[in-house]
């Protein structure tokens, strides 16, 4: 009984840290945007 | 009868007045000769040159990207902005459209350059308000031809939150003769980037208590573990007293 209650909260405490450490050191979700620019708008104004 | 007889005679006075004149030779039973035709004289107009006015551009079509964190960690750390002006790989003055499934390419367009005229540079600046951005003051880059040109922002949101700014693209234009100076916006876009934290964590104290709570997970959770730790630790007291 008392090993069944240690095995829980050990298993909620390394649940709660690993989320904790996968949030702290993921990278951040990039966003990428294209755009093309065409020559007639490289032109003197 | 007598009325017919002189008009009859005109006629035909006429219509041998008129072969005769043409120089037609008709014989009987000969072939019809083609006659060439009488060379015309080449007249010379003279037409005015009205200058077509086309003004210099870069001979080039860009890509722009544009690359940055949709959502990052408040507080300490920080990221980057990357905004880069790169040849497009179908960069070309071809103009080519796409009408129902079929490429129509048209001719190329021969416009004057502009890297042969003006000092091209490419003014880059990242406004976000609320967020310490560095630099906060416009980049400028030399834009030669062939050359990409890239420009690159570091971020650090203070707080949560979502924040909104906007990335500006300049070209600026100096006259190598003249040294007349022109500015034009290539691009703005909007940018929106936001702040989170782990349900009221800080980034650090997050980091600090995940490394501690894997530790004291594992040590709880895995008797052998412990056991392996009485047992190290035991050991260097031994070693220590001796």
């Amino acid at each position: 009984m008392k090993k069944n209650f240690r095995l829980m909260l050990a298993s909620i405490i390394l649940i709660v840290s690993v989320s904790l450490l996968v949030w702290g050191y993921s990278t951040n979700p990039r966003e990428t945007r294209i755009q093309s620019v065409d020559s007639s708008v490289m032109q003197l104004p | 009868m007598n009325k017919i007889f002189p008009f009859l005679l005109f006629i035909l006075i006429s219509l041998l007045s008129a072969c005769a004149a043409t120089g037609l030779e008709g014989g009987a039973g000969e072939a019809p000769v083609r006659t060439q035709p009488a060379p015309t004289e080449v007249v010379q107009i003279p037409v005015e040159n009205t200058p077509i006015v086309k003004r210099p551009a870069i001979s080039e079509s860009r890509r722009l990207t544009l690359e940055f964190p949709a959502k990052m960690r408040a507080g300490v750390e920080g990221d980057i902005v990357r905004l880069t002006l790169e040849i497009d790989d179908l960069g070309n003055i071809t103009p080519t459209a796409l009408i129902d499934g079929n490429i129509v390419e048209g001719g190329v367009i021969q416009i004057p350059n502009l890297y042969e005229t003006h000092n091209v540079t490419a003014e880059a600046q990242f406004d976000l308000a609320g967020m310490d951005v560095s630099p906060a003051q416009p980049i400028f880059e030399p834009l030669t031809a062939g050359q990409a040109v890239t420009f690159y922002w570091s971020i650090r949101p203070p707080d949560v939150g979502i924040y909104r700014g906007t990335v500006w693209l300049h070209l600026n234009f100096e006259n190598r003769s003249t040294g007349e100076k022109s500015r034009i916006a290539v691009s703005a876009q909007i940018v929106e980037i936001e702040a989170v934290d782990f349900f009221g964590l800080s980034v650090n104290v997050a980091r600090t208590s995940g490394v501690v709570g894997t530790i004291v997970g594992g040590i709880v959770g895995f008797p052998f573990l412990e056991d392996m730790l009485k047992f190290l630790f035991k050991r260097k007291k031994k070693t220590y007293k001796s």
